[in-house]
């Protein structure tokens, strides 16, 4: 039946919103650019100066590939622990069930500052951990959540018959993880690893307690700039995170569509 | 049973990695804490009204931030949830974005837009709507519109997806029962769509009330929040267990208040009868 | 194409007794069908036979062999599920193709053996289709064709047709007769409708309450049920308690327990009963109860084996006219009539029960 045409306001409130919510990003994209040390608004003028810069000795570089090696590492292991515990919850039927959700849920309860500090303080009373491994460890279980939580969401409507249904036709227990139950979950473990991913690569939190001279991560040389510094380069740095981010996105939209997040 | 053994196998190493990385060092800072200084900078915490002051702006802020992240969010959710296939999906889009992008990447944003030679401060004095530099940044009203700006999609995806899951047909059914606009959001929609306002604001308070890099970032030294007091004590003033006993205060606070919310929703959604059951 | 036997099967779940003590035995090529309403046991007993399910106590064996303790992926049984579980990311092919690409058969032979069997179960040109585009009775067929393409000794079939519309229904009871005497295999169907089971199985097997009610081929099933619960569930819904008071060799006499509990009725009912239909002789005193299908009570007139009723209702069916009466004598009778001009509701009516009609069944 034709709908009416929803109030006009909301449509403004809605649009005012979304104006908000891209007014910084837009600003910082715009910034990158600017010719001046400074954004000038009107903008002055066009410049790729502070691209450049990047790659002058300001430990952007190192930072980056420090941040991607630390986040790919973090959510290769999370996914192959998440994904068992996964079907744990939604396959079978014990008592304590839920409980054990909660648990593989719970780190996102714990403010990441606690956690921070937790961890400075109990890696400091075991010596000799190399910061990644430190970084590691806390990456590991704040990035866990996002992908338990979202193959579990694919995985509560699974149809197990189909597990009978191969093993009916000579399928071993592997053999129909790899090919029936796992090409069917994939949407939801792409959407929880694409999350952890960059929730991994933004944290600022965790590595303000953890990281140090010997491992820095690209957030906290991005804090530590700000610090004594406002150029444009961290608006240069922070535009390619955002073509990263704006990549991924349109990769998942491609591949697995974004109705995943409406939960 | 064989079935039951698959299960505790699978969960195995998810539990293993928890219980090492996660609870174990939680414990080992509670208890080292205790043991070493018992009480003492617990007490100290809630009888010197310096650090007393900083939980209640904590809370305070969380609550600015929850309550315009939901003045603003539900009718973005609403407008979002009701709309046709086209444009849709480019919302959405726009929604789930920001998710992505770093909460630095973010506040830089802001600082560029509200620093005294930021943009908007640019344009106020170009237009000569002011004489001198509006001071935002550095301000409580900055770090709560990073706050607000951080956290209003968790608020919109939260009500959007439960409003699109009540039938348009009943609102179809109270306007042809006699019901104005007004009424029917109020009587149908509303009620229905409180679970998703209530998970959201949920959600909005307890991420705001722990937030670090935001508040950090935009509200520098002079603004002081739980999370960035944990890290001056470290860092500036080398009292760690000072800062365990605000990490821990925190963290009560935090549970604290996700169980009152708990209990007040259960049978708030108790009533609402339908929606998923847990 | 093997031979199954089923020993003193059990399984518990808990307190709950899912099937106890089950026996059955089933030729090779055989069709047989477990017939019961939900909770009998006739689905846990087919995932028992799969594998998909231990067995609490007993054992199964194919061709002699246990199979108890092989898993279900080694056990070579065909399984055609109550909703398809059709592989939702493969194509048709792909679904049926399945179990062969795990042997690693090379791929023209799967080519060919799948090819023969879509072809077999009517489904050639829709090689290229997901299972959400095919129709229900297509996915059916896909289904069917996955489980016969691997040449399995036994075809499990768990109420394939209950989500099918009425008239596609029939047309898949014909198809799956059809294949399953052109293959040859040993099939057991699980099923709670009667009719499907009459019409596929070379014998059905009643179950209620995780018990084999009775064994029988459909004729003897139909026309012959043992206990008052088979006869309920195969449609003979007028049941009268009584007693023998007098037993030829030909026939008895019983009176019915309960007279006249309605004002009017004098006496006891006597009904005639002709000896053949029953399984074992029964003597004067025994306690009896007396069943009759719808489709056999007539209205008549005063007669021998005639019940007073007042009518309750009379409901046009299309193909019959049912008419629900309540007699005399404290029972209600249900007729299936061709015509029913003769009486009105609410007015009197005499309901004949042909004695050779009448099964007497123990009480």
């Amino acid at each position: 039946m034709p709908e009416k045409q929803d109030g006009i306001g909301f449509k403004i409130i809605a649009l005012a919103v979304y104006a908000f919510m891209a007014a910084p990003i837009v600003i910082v994209v715009l910034a990158s650019f600017s010719p001046t040390s400074f954004l000038a608004f009107p903008p002055k003028g066009l410049s790729l100066k502070w691209y450049y810069n990047i790659f002058d000795d300001n430990g952007f570089v190192s930072g980056f590939f420090n941040s991607m090696f630390l986040a790919s590492v973090a959510t290769a292991i999370d996914v192959m622990i998440a994904i068992p515990a996964a079907i744990a919850v939604t396959k079978y039927h014990f008592p304590g069930k839920t409980a054990l959700t909660n648990f593989f849920t719970s780190p996102m309860f714990l403010p990441t500052v606690t956690f921070g500090f937790v961890l400075l303080q109990a890696f400091s009373a075991v010596r000799g951990v190399p910061t990644f491994y430190r970084l590691l460890a806390g990456h590991l279980i704040i990035i866990l959540p996002y992908i338990f939580r979202n193959v579990v969401s694919v995985m509560i409507g699974f149809n197990w018959t189909l597990e009978e249904a191969a093993q009916s036709l000579g399928a071993r227990p592997l053999q129909t993880f790899r090919r029936v139950t796992l090409p069917l979950i994939k949407p939801g473990i792409m959407a929880g690893g694409l999350l952890a991913f960059l929730y991994s690569l933004d944290d600022a939190t965790v590595s303000a307690f953890i990281s140090d001279h010997r491992f820095v991560t690209l957030p906290i040389r991005m804090m530590t700039y700000m610090e004594f510094s406002f150029d444009p380069t961290l608006a240069a740095i922070s535009t390619v995170l955002i073509a990263l981010s704006l990549g991924a996105i349109v990769l998942m939209e491609r591949f697995v569509g974004l109705n995943i997040f409406l939960k | 049973m064989r079935a039951r053994k698959n299960a505790l196998a699978a969960a195995l190493p998810a539990t293993a990695l928890l219980s090492v990385l996660f609870i174990l060092p939680i414990l080992f800072v509670a208890v080292s804490g205790f043991k070493q200084d018992g009480t003492k900078f617990y007490v100290k915490f809630f009888s010197d009204p310096y650090y007393r002051d900083i939980l209640i702006t904590t809370v305070l802020t969380a609550l600015r931030v929850t309550f315009f992240a939901l003045l603003l969010g539900y009718p973005t959710a609403y407008f979002i949830a009701r709309s046709t296939s086209k444009y849709k999906n480019v919302f959405l889009i726009m929604t789930v974005f920001p998710f992505l992008v770093s909460a630095i990447v973010r506040a830089y944003g802001w600082q560029v837009l509200l620093g005294d030679t930021g943009v908007l401060n640019q344009i106020l004095l170009g237009i000569g709507l002011v004489k001198k530099p509006v001071k935002i940044l550095y301000t409580m009203t900055g770090v709560t519109i990073g706050l607000v700006h951080l956290l209003i999609p968790y608020m919109i995806l939260s009500i959007a997806g439960v409003i699109q899951n009540i039938p348009r047909n009943l609102e179809a059914a109270a306007e042809s029962l006699g019901a104005n606009r007004l009424t029917v959001w109020r009587k149908v929609i509303l009620p229905l769509s409180l679970p998703g306002v209530i998970t959201g604001c949920i959600l909005v308070f307890s991420v705001s009330m722990t937030a670090f890099v935001t508040p950090r970032l935009l509200g520098g030294a002079r603004i002081k929040l739980m999370s960035t007091m944990i890290y001056q004590e470290v860092n500036a003033a080398f009292n760690w267990p000072m800062a365990a006993a605000i990490s821990f205060i925190l963290l009560g606070t935090i549970l604290f208040f996700l169980l009152a919310a708990n209990l007040a929703t259960a049978n708030a959604m108790n009533r609402l009868g339908g929606g998923k059951r847990a | 194409m093997s031979r199954i036997a089923l020993i003193d099967i059990t399984k518990q779940f808990g307190d709950l007794k899912a099937v106890s003590n089950m026996n059955l035995e089933i030729a090779e090529g055989e069709f047989v069908a477990l017939l019961g309403g939900s909770g009998c046991g006739k689905t846990t007993t087919l995932r028992m036979i799969a594998g998909f399910t231990e067995l609490t106590a007993g054992d199964i064996t194919i061709d002699g062999k246990s199979v108890k303790n092989i898993p279900a992926h080694k056990r070579n049984i065909g399984v055609v599920f109550q909703n398809y579980a059709l592989f939702p990311h493969l194509t048709a092919f792909e679904n049926i193709a399945f179990g062969l690409t795990l042997k690693k058969m090379p791929k023209k032979e799967i080519s060919e053996r799948v090819g023969k069997t879509m072809r077999m179960v009517k489904l050639d040109g829709l090689e290229a289709r997901l299972p959400r585009e095919l129709s229900g009775g297509q996915q059916q067929r896909v289904a069917l064709a996955r489980a016969l393409v691997m040449e399995p000794r036994v075809l499990l079939l768990d109420e394939p047709l209950s989500n099918l519309d009425a008239k596609l229904r029939q047309e898949m009871q014909v198809e799956i007769k059809r294949i399953q005497k052109e293959v040859g295999i040993t099939t057991i169907l699980v099923t709670h409708d009667q009719e499907e089971a009459i019409s596929l199985a070379d014998r059905i097997a009643i179950m209620n309450d995780g018990l084999v009610q009775q064994v029988d081929t459909p004729k003897d099933i139909f026309k012959r049920p043992r206990s008052r619960f088979v006869a309920d569930f195969m449609g003979f819904s007028n049941f009268i308690d009584g007693t023998v008071r007098e037993a030829t060799g030909v026939a008895y006499r019983v009176e019915a327990v309960n007279p006249g509990t309605v004002t009017g009725a004098a006496e006891a009912l006597s009904l005639d009963v002709s000896a053949q239909g029953t399984e074992k002789p029964y003597a004067v005193g025994d306690a009896v109860t007396l069943a009759i299908r719808p489709e056999n009570v007539a209205i008549g007139f005063a007669c021998g084996n005639c019940v007073r009723a007042k009518i309750a209702s009379i409901t046009y069916k299309g193909t019959v006219t049912r008419v629900a009466a309540e007699t005399d004598y404290g029972f209600s009778l249900r007729a299936d009539v061709e015509d029913a001009t003769v009486i009105e509701s609410g007015g009197p009516a005499e309901l004949y029960l042909p004695p050779d009609k009448i099964i007497v069944l123990p009480r």
